[in-house]
């Protein structure tokens, strides 16, 4: 097995794309509270479902990247 | 002491102790001061002599209890049908044996009685206990009769004797912790209250020759017993004068039949009796032997909640809403967004069972209702337990056999309703 290089540049793409993901969660429990009417301290209360979230948005966009990143190399 | 008694003793701490200690449950239920850590100190190494009589099934499951409880020692044993009482001595071999219950009576050594008979021997035999100075554990319903009842009644009220009812449920930590909820508000005002106890078996007992039929099948014969009102609803019906803190209904209406199991049976196979409360409330109990899928259920309801009794859940009216985020989710997995409705039908099942409540009991069983003897867990043996804790301190438990009077008397009230379709004042 080779080791593998992961540069500075990378982890920065990498942490701006998981924190754009964990943005759009926020903004959907947001969407929620108002769409339910539910009390505005569940921003805070549900933070582990807006990770959760989170996770998956960002493994839809990792998904969304392979499939580019085959394209062009295509 | 033995390290099982150690044992025993700390678990009948664990599920008694906890609810004692809290001086409201003393005061909503008097009767469970008898079984408090400070009396538990006082009857540390003292046993309760007792007596059973009546060594069929029911005698048998409380001997099941006591051969474990480290304040019983079984001392005599009385049964009119030899093999019933072979099989009891078998786990006592130290206790004499005697086939009239009036020689186990004379005897010096018995303390407290257990009276394990059919209906019909219970206010006799326990009015002759009392008379002979024992302490009385008679099971449940406490007669079978109105007026064998009230002698029953006054004989114990006016001696110094303790007197027990087999209504386990008032023991049952489960049905303690239930009426703490409904007494402390958490259904608000109660509305109504609903029993039921469905089966699906004949409830026969194998009978070793025909001349025996009576004596082992006594339930399902009026001579010895009032069926479906006096061996099933007793007990549900103790749980609406326990709800509603002593007030008793004023009326009842009923009916019933033998519509499946006719097999020469006296006693109806179902029935179906409502009580009105003078505020009132009412209050059903539905029973059928034919069809066991709805089990046995036994419910509060309050403008507030409802209180699942046997399932240790509380129901709120309006439970607090789920987050927000939740709702978005469970929304998404349920397909709601994709499937818009545009019409919904004229009429649809009313149902608010998505509400799954709150189990605010722990360890509950359900059984299946094919056993008519009694079921591990519902209170029993913390009840014989009390007994003995009685029997050793010589203290009545109070409120309990009011408490029993009157279930006895709806049970007895509701079977005449539903025998003469009449409405009845209690």
């Amino acid at each position: 097995m080779k080791d593998t290089l992961i540069t500075a540049r990378r982890k920065r793409q990498e942490i701006l794309c998981f924190g754009i993901c964990f943005a759009a969660a926020v903004l959907v429990n947001l969407g929620a509270i108002i769409f339910f009417r539910t009390p505005w301290y569940e921003l805070f209360t549900q933070i582990g479902y807006t990770l959760l979230i989170a996770i998956v948005f960002y493994f839809v966009a990792a998904l969304f990247r392979l499939v580019i990143h085959l394209f062009r190399k295509a | 002491m033995k390290q099982s008694e150690q044992m025993s003793r700390k678990d009948f701490f664990h599920r008694l102790g906890d609810l004692t200690a809290g001086a409201a449950a003393l005061s909503l239920f008097p009767w469970l001061e008898g079984c408090s850590s400070e009396k538990e100190r006082m009857a540390r190494g003292e046993k309760a002599r007792l007596g059973v009589v009546g060594t069929g099934s029911r005698g048998l499951f409380h001997l099941a209890h006591l051969i474990e409880d480290p304040s019983a020692r079984i001392v005599a044993l009385c049964d009119d049908y030899a093999p019933h009482l072979e099989e009891a001595a078998a786990l006592f071999p130290e206790a004499r044996r005697y086939s009239d219950y009036r020689q186990l009576l004379e005897d010096k050594e018995v303390e407290g009685v257990i009276i394990c008979t059919p209906l019909s021997l219970h206010a006799s035999m326990t009015i002759d206990a009392i008379h002979a100075g024992k302490h009385v554990f008679c099971e449940k319903a406490m007669a079978h009769t109105q007026e064998s009842l009230d002698q029953m009644y006054h004989c114990w009220k006016e001696s110094d004797r303790v007197l027990m009812v087999g209504q386990q449920r008032h023991y049952d930590p489960k049905y303690i912790k239930a009426m703490e909820l409904v007494h402390g508000g958490a259904v608000g005002q109660v509305v109504g209250i609903r029993n039921y106890w469905y089966r699906n078996n004949d409830w026969r007992r194998p009978v070793p020759s025909p001349e025996l039929e009576h004596r082992i099948n006594w339930r399902l014969y009026h001579a010895y017993s009032r069926g479906l009102m006096t061996e099933l609803a007793c007990h549900q019906l103790a749980n609406g004068s326990w709800a509603m803190d002593g007030l008793q209904p004023e009326a009842v209406c009923g009916t019933g039949s033998i519509q499946y199991w006719k097999d020469g049976r006296e006693v109806f196979d179902n029935v179906s009796v409502v009580y009105q409360y003078p505020n009132g409330v009412h209050m059903t109990f539905d029973s059928i032997l034919s069809n066991k899928h709805f089990g046995m259920g036994e419910q509060i309801l309050g403008t507030e909640g409802t209180i699942d009794l046997v399932r240790g859940i509380l129901y709120y009216e309006n439970p607090p809403a789920k987050s927000g985020i939740r709702q978005l989710l469970e929304q998404i997995e349920q397909g709601v967004l994709s499937n818009a409705v545009f019409a919904g039908t004229s009429w649809a099942p009313e149902d608010a069972s998505g509400n799954a409540g709150i189990r605010f009991a722990e360890n509950v069983t359900i059984n299946d209702g094919a056993s008519s003897v009694g079921a591990a867990g519902d209170g029993s043996r913390e009840l014989m337990h009390a007994f003995c804790l009685a029997v050793i301190s010589g203290k009545q438990p109070e409120k309990l056999v009011d408490e029993a009077y009157w279930a006895t008397r709806l049970a007895l009230r509701g079977d005449q309703a539903s025998r003469e379709r009449k409405y009845l004042t209690i």
